[in-house]
């Protein structure tokens, strides 16, 4: 079952992976490969691949906005951040996903 | 690892990208690039090898698809001038080569017009241009391949001299239209 088990985790992190990245961005600021770290750590993404386009189309949209950190020693970082923008999507988000995941779980329950 | 010098492989691995994007608007194209540069970068810093930082990046013609997807573009990129201006380099660099073997074989075995022929037969090798000037000069035979050559391998901001160098010395063997295509890489 492990193929299954992969496609399936891979199919639903897929719908919840940006906003996952807005839930990270709203406790704090962060920089790409932080963000690349807390996602996979937290087993949300397999691939840093996948991240760095969504970040593109989030930026596109105006979910997160970026800027440049120059550390008088260090290397320039681009720290990205939640724009108010994202902030609702944010709430939207966890309301739908209450609503799912109860559903899911209730469901669930049932049948076993 | 020295943190400053960008691995081959990466540079590689974003030229790819680049090349993969090029119909994208040129902010995001720019945007994309810097943030995998500095993810790869940073990764590189943390102690991580070029191959695991690529590796999790994912092969680049899929990560190029994800842009794509994202970011509403077709699927495959419309077949542009870069990789017409490759396959004319490829050629460039062929026949730079074959040229430079043709000349230097004629360099190796015919005469100076400026030395009166002598009668001995020991004397033949002598004759010859390379005989006469030594085997450095069959060298000058290559350098349109080298300058086609160069112009693959260079840094992306070198290569423009190079690449005008290059449509001088080699017009007789290709079109105007090919040494403009190939100014197209940075224009």
């Amino acid at each position: 079952m492990e193929p299954a088990r992969e496609r399936i985790a891979t199919n639903i992190r897929k719908g919840v992976l940006e906003y996952c990245v807005l839930s990270l961005l709203s406790q704090r600021e962060m920089y790409g490969l932080e963000l690349a770290n807390s996602l996979v750590v937290r087993g949300l993404t397999a691939s840093e691949g996948s991240l760095y386009p969504l970040l593109a189309r989030m930026r596109e949209a105006g979910a997160v906005e970026t800027r440049w950190e120059s550390p008088e020693n260090g290397r320039a970082r681009r720290y990205y951040a939640i724009t108010s923008n994202g902030t609702a999507l944010l709430e939207v988000f966890a309301e739908v996903w209450g609503d799912i995941a109860a559903q899911v779980d209730e469901l669930l329950k049932e049948q076993a | 690892m020295n943190a400053n010098r960008t691995p081959q492989q990466l540079t590689r691995y974003l030229q790819t990208l680049e090349a993969s994007l090029a119909d994208a608007p040129t902010s995001a194209r720019h945007e994309i690039l810097a943030d995998v540069q500095a993810h790869a970068d940073d990764a590189l810093e943390q102690g991580r090898t070029i191959d695991k930082v690529l590796a999790a990046l994912g092969p680049v013609q899929e990560h190029a698809a994800q842009y794509r997807s994202e970011l509403g573009l077709p699927a495959e990129p419309p077949i542009d001038s870069r990789r017409a201006s490759t396959i004319l380099h490829g050629a460039a660099v062929i026949l730079g080569i074959l040229t430079g073997c043709f000349v230097a074989f004629l360099m190796l075995f015919s005469g100076s017009p400026f030395e009166p022929p002598r009668s001995h037969v020991n004397d033949l090798m002598m004759k010859t241009l390379v005989g006469l000037h030594g085997l450095g000069l069959a060298l000058f035979a290559f350098i349109p391949a080298l300058l086609a050559v160069l112009s693959l391998v260079l840094p992306q901001k070198a290569r423009m001299p190079v690449a005008v160098a290059n449509a001088g010395s080699s017009r007789q063997s290709r079109s105007p239209r090919s040494a403009c295509s190939m100014c197209r890489l940075r224009c």
